[in-house]
């Protein structure tokens, strides 16, 4: 039986991976993928929390939050779609007309 | 009868839906028609909100919480949906965007705020965060085929659903501490298993404050804030920066109130610095901006940073000074919004600031409202701004942080500045471009509205802020 602490510690070194993605890659589909890995590691959180304490409750707020990702995913993706039609990049440091 | 409770949220979901459906389905669909739907929905909405007034009611365990703070907030949300929805209705028409989606969206949105506002569950203020997050991120990009619209849209997008992931982290640790996401029972359950788990409560908090303060944006997380409010339409700016900006207050509000006791003053301290430098960094760059949105939004950035400065006490007093200030703000800024608005010709904004020059000459009625509501948001009586700014200070002193006080008047001056220079720019110089106006009853009346307001509550100040005092705070504990 693997100890539930270690379940913990590969969330947080997920939820971090997550947060380098975000931070230092510029392509904004990796970007939106490594904002999925911080929710997934969030996920992983909330069950082995349940686990560890026998509180059942912890592994349905994982279904809300499977729920909003998709949302999430879906908006991101249209807006990304719309990028591409006009700028044909991905690139984060093309987005530079806003400054100031 | 439980559906009473609900209806405030649940007619104006339902408004949304009808407007979607009507057109959709309808064939010559009159674009006033979806003005007036939303807007009766709102006003039934509104109605509903007054019955719930004094009849605090808690269901599911605090997952929906009705109480005069929930309603307060309520109430606040849909008035700025309603003069949102009015303000637009000519810029849609101009930009060919009179879609029932916009008013929609709105709507949704109004829905997710209220859910913020009124929940005690950790859970169901996340779910109401992203109710309230993707339809603007949606109305952003709204106006389609502009390089910008789009490009604030997907920073708004990574950005907000980056913060919520580290709000979504700080639930799943408070989870873990306690064994429950309901705030109001969580100092219970820490007292109960004391020891291993208040390190967790720590991070736990840290993350909460962290995704809420993106929403508000207090300084380290406010990069977001000038570009997407430049790039959005100017209605969805108005309405970022005066109901979104309110529901992150809300939440943020309630979760102290009740997680304070639990960790005692280790989190002043954070506050007192996050609060300082919130206002001085937004303030002291909002004086080298040229574009009036951008401007704003560094203005919104320093009026959350002095509203911070009383959030670290809870008691009647500082709740009620807090809301008071937030209620003049957002008059303000919708009203400034709302001038910004209608200086355009069809679907070409003008958003300089040396466009403001000579206006009053051009256009009296405009400028001398822009005058009124840039005197509120400088804090210079007798508007509304004074009065909000008096009572900040005042709780603030009694509490003990007259060294915050001393920055904020400092800021204060700061400010003056560049929202004088507006007023100077209208009044004293020639004008330099012709800058047209459009101007519609459907903007004017609004904005008569939020000028008198400002004006009546920087006289009468004392009625409303003692109805808080006495109302609000018994009844946030339930």
């Amino acid at each position: 039986m693997i100890p539930i602490k270690l379940y913990l510690i590969l969330s947080g070194v997920l939820f971090v991976i997550g947060i380098g993605g975000v931070l230092f890659r510029k392509n904004i589909i990796i970007m939106l993928m490594s904002i999925e890995i911080m929710l997934n590691a969030v996920n992983l959180a909330f069950v082995s929390f349940s686990n560890l304490l026998m509180l059942p409750k912890g592994q349905i707020f994982v279904l809300f939050s499977i729920t909003v990702a998709a949302a999430e995913v879906v908006v991101g993706l249209s807006i990304i779609v719309s990028i591409f039609h006009k700028k044909e990049s991905m690139d984060a440091d093309d987005m530079n007309v806003l400054k100031g | 009868m439980f559906i009473y409770l609900f209806m405030p949220v649940f007619i104006s979901v339902l408004t949304g839906l009808i407007v979607l459906l009507y057109d959709a389905l309808m064939i010559n669909v009159r674009k006033w028609h979806l003005l007036f739907i939303s807007l009766a929905g709102i006003v039934i909405s509104i109605l509903y909100s007054a019955i719930l007034w004094k009849l605090p009611f808690s269901f599911m365990n605090g997952m929906f919480v009705s109480d005069n703070f929930s309603i307060i907030f309520s109430v606040l949300f849909l008035l700025s949906s309603a003069i949102v929805l009015l303000i637009s209705y000519p810029y849609l028409n101009d930009n060919n965007l009179n879609f029932g989606e916009y008013y929609a969206l709105i709507l949704f949105a109004t829905a997710g705020m209220i859910f913020m506002a009124s929940t005690l569950n950790l859970i169901v203020i996340y779910l109401g965060l992203e109710l309230l997050t993707l339809p603007l991120v949606i109305l952003t990009c709204f106006k389609k085929g502009r390089d910008f619209s789009h490009e604030a849209a997907i920073k708004f997008f990574i950005l907000s659903v980056f913060s919520s992931s580290f709000f979504l982290f700080g639930i799943a640790f408070m989870f873990g501490a306690t064994g429950t996401v309901n705030i109001a029972q969580v100092v219970m359950a820490l007292s109960t298993h004391k020891g291993i788990s208040f390190p967790y409560m720590l991070i736990s908090v840290g993350l909460l404050i962290l995704g809420l303060g993106f929403k508000i944006s207090i300084v380290p997380f406010h990069i977001w804030t000038p570009d997407v409010y430049h790039g959005a339409p100017t209605p969805i700016t108005a309405f970022m920066s005066t109901g979104a900006k309110l529901a992150g207050f809300a939440a943020l509000i309630r979760i102290l109130f009740y997680i304070f006791p639990a960790i005692h003053s280790s989190l002043t301290e954070v506050f007192i610095v996050l609060s300082v430098i919130t206002m001085t960094l937004g303030n002291i760059v909002a004086i080298s901006q040229k574009n009036i949105k951008r401007m704003l939004a560094y203005s919104s950035i320093a009026h959350s940073g002095y509203v911070l400065m009383v959030l670290t006490v809870f008691s009647p007093a500082t709740v009620a000074a807090a809301i008071f200030y937030l209620i003049v703000y957002i008059i303000a800024n919708l009203g400034a919004f709302g001038i910004v608005l209608t200086l355009r010709q069809k679907d070409k904004e003008y958003l300089d600031i040396t466009h403001f020059s000579g206006l009053a000459g051009k256009n009296p009625f405009l400028a001398g409202f822009m005058a009124v509501f840039m005197f509120s948001l400088a804090g210079i009586p007798p508007t509304a701004g004074f009065m909000g700014k008096f009572y900040l200070f005042n709780v603030a002193v009694n509490n003990g942080f007259t060294i915050l006080v001393i920055v904020g008047l400092i800021n204060t001056v700061i400010a003056a500045y560049y929202y004088l220079r507006i007023v100077y720019l209208m009044y004293m110089k020639k004008e330099t471009e012709n800058v047209p106006s459009t101007i519609s009853p459907f903007v004017k009346i609004p904005l008569i509205i939020l000028g008198i307001a400002t004006v009546f509550f920087g006289v009468f100040p004392s009625s409303i802020v003692a109805l808080f005092k006495t109302t609000l705070f018994l009844t946030l504990k339930l």
